[in-house]
């Protein structure tokens, strides 16, 4: 088989491959942030964040000007890692920045079904699962992306943790709450069917712990949560 | 301006047709072209190509959605020209993408001899058929837009690291399944 036979073949494949490709906007499930898309379509707002406290613990990394950049598109939150080196010999890793965390109190009812951790970009994620089949979504990140629904939300400050996160607030209130704070260089986000008062409650408790920690519960991959073989 | 209000344009045969689906769809298709020929100047001749198709078809076709046709339209114009063109240094994403399926996916040897194209995009479409809805729009969105992995990722709330992953298992599955039908040995 050649690229052109491929190619062409491409090119005899059904309409209906082709329309969902074109309508498919926001994925399935929730995950890192249940996004949306229109991106060319979409304002970019860009506003840097914050600038991380790392910048005292490493010689290296104050030649890098770190913080997170947050979009706003028309239907969704974009959170992005932001790097901007300075001094073109340094070569820091990011992902060595990433601290693990872990939820010292685990919503009530709900138990650990998924932990991973992407170690090039130093993202943490953790899904919580009750009987309902309802599900909370934890992350802790020093770099990468993260997206978080916007459409239907209304967004607010909040102090969480110390420092001014924002929580996503949706106006159907049988769907999915989110918030998401900066501190100490890192990304944190909790998404899941709990009020305010709750998920700043469980904000509170997801603190840092040793990797050792992190990896004692039985956990499938991601990939099976989602249905893949 | 809504679709349906567009194909009523063609159909009475007003120019403004064309302006209003320059208007709504140029972008796509504009996009679409240049991402398999990386040259603006093919892919605008491409696009308005495919203007000129469209023009041409409707009436009598009414075709519903009018994106997909016309991206169909684009498509294959723009894969006729970007074969046309083998002896121009292309390197657009298209390559990218088609360098991947052949080094993942083509074998050296095959049975497929003199096979059709219709044929093969019908074990496609079977495979198409066995993966989950995402996977489905990753597959489809690389190797039939060519989208990088940044816009795959920002389409399906992934990161780039998981589409590329994705796709290593995806063009190792498509090859398991052509090699399960007889195409690939």
């Amino acid at each position: 088989m050649t690229p052109k036979l491929f190619s062409l073949a491409m090119n005899e494949i059904s309409d209906r491959y082709i329309e969902e490709a074109l309508s498919y906007q926001v994925r399935a499930k929730s995950n890192w942030g249940k996004s949306l898309l229109r991106f060319a379509l979409a304002a970019c707002l860009a506003i840097v964040i914050g600038f991380g406290t790392v910048l005292a613990v490493s010689a290296e990394a104050r030649e890098i000007v770190f913080g997170w950049i947050k979009e706003q598109y028309e239907t969704f939150t974009h959170y992005e890692y932001y790097e901007e080196e300075k001094n073109d010999n340094s070569d820091i890793d990011i992902s060595a920045l990433f601290v693990p965390h872990r939820l010292t109190e685990v919503p009530t009812g709900y138990k650990e079904i998924v932990g991973e951790f992407d170690e090039e970009i130093g993202q943490q994620f953790t899904v919580y699962q009750n009987e309902e089949g309802k599900m909370c979504f934890v992350s802790a990140a020093s770099g990468g992306n993260t997206f978080v629904e916007s459409n239907g939300y209304t967004i607010q400050p909040i102090e969480v943790a110390g420092v001014t996160g924002e929580l996503y607030i949706p106006d159907d209130p049988t769907m999915d709450s989110t918030i998401v704070w900066m501190k100490e260089n890192m990304f944190f986000y909790i998404s899941g069917y709990f009020t305010p008062e709750e998920l700043v409650y469980y904000a509170e408790r997801l603190q840092p712990v040793s990797a050792q920690e992190t990896e004692s519960v039985d956990k499938v991959p991601l990939s099976e949560l989602e249905g893949e073989e | 301006m809504e679709d349906i209000e567009i194909i009523e344009l063609f159909f009475v045969r007003d120019q403004q047709a064309i302006t209003e689906l320059d208007a709504k769809y140029g972008r796509v298709c504009h996009k679409l072209s240049y991402q398999i020929l990386n040259n603006q100047f093919d892919a605008e001749e491409c696009v308005n190509d495919a203007y000129l198709g469209t023009w041409n078809a409707i009436p009598p076709a009414r075709p519903n959605p009018l994106l997909t046709f016309l991206c169909k339209i684009v498509r294959n114009l723009s894969i006729k020209r970007y074969h046309a063109n083998t002896a121009i240094k292309r390197n657009s994403l298209y390559d990218v993408a088609l360098s991947e399926v052949e080094h993942d996916v083509m074998a050296p040897d095959s049975v497929e001899g003199e096979m059709e194209a219709k044929a093969l995009s019908k074990l496609i479409e079977n495979f198409l058929d066995s993966l989950s809805l995402e996977n489905r729009v990753i597959f489809m969105r690389r190797y039939w837009f060519s989208d990088s992995y940044e816009e795959i990722s920002m389409r399906v709330g992934l990161t780039e690291k998981n589409i590329s992953v994705r796709l290593t298992r995806l063009r190792k599955q498509l090859k398991d399944h052509l090699v399960q039908e007889g195409v690939l040995i």
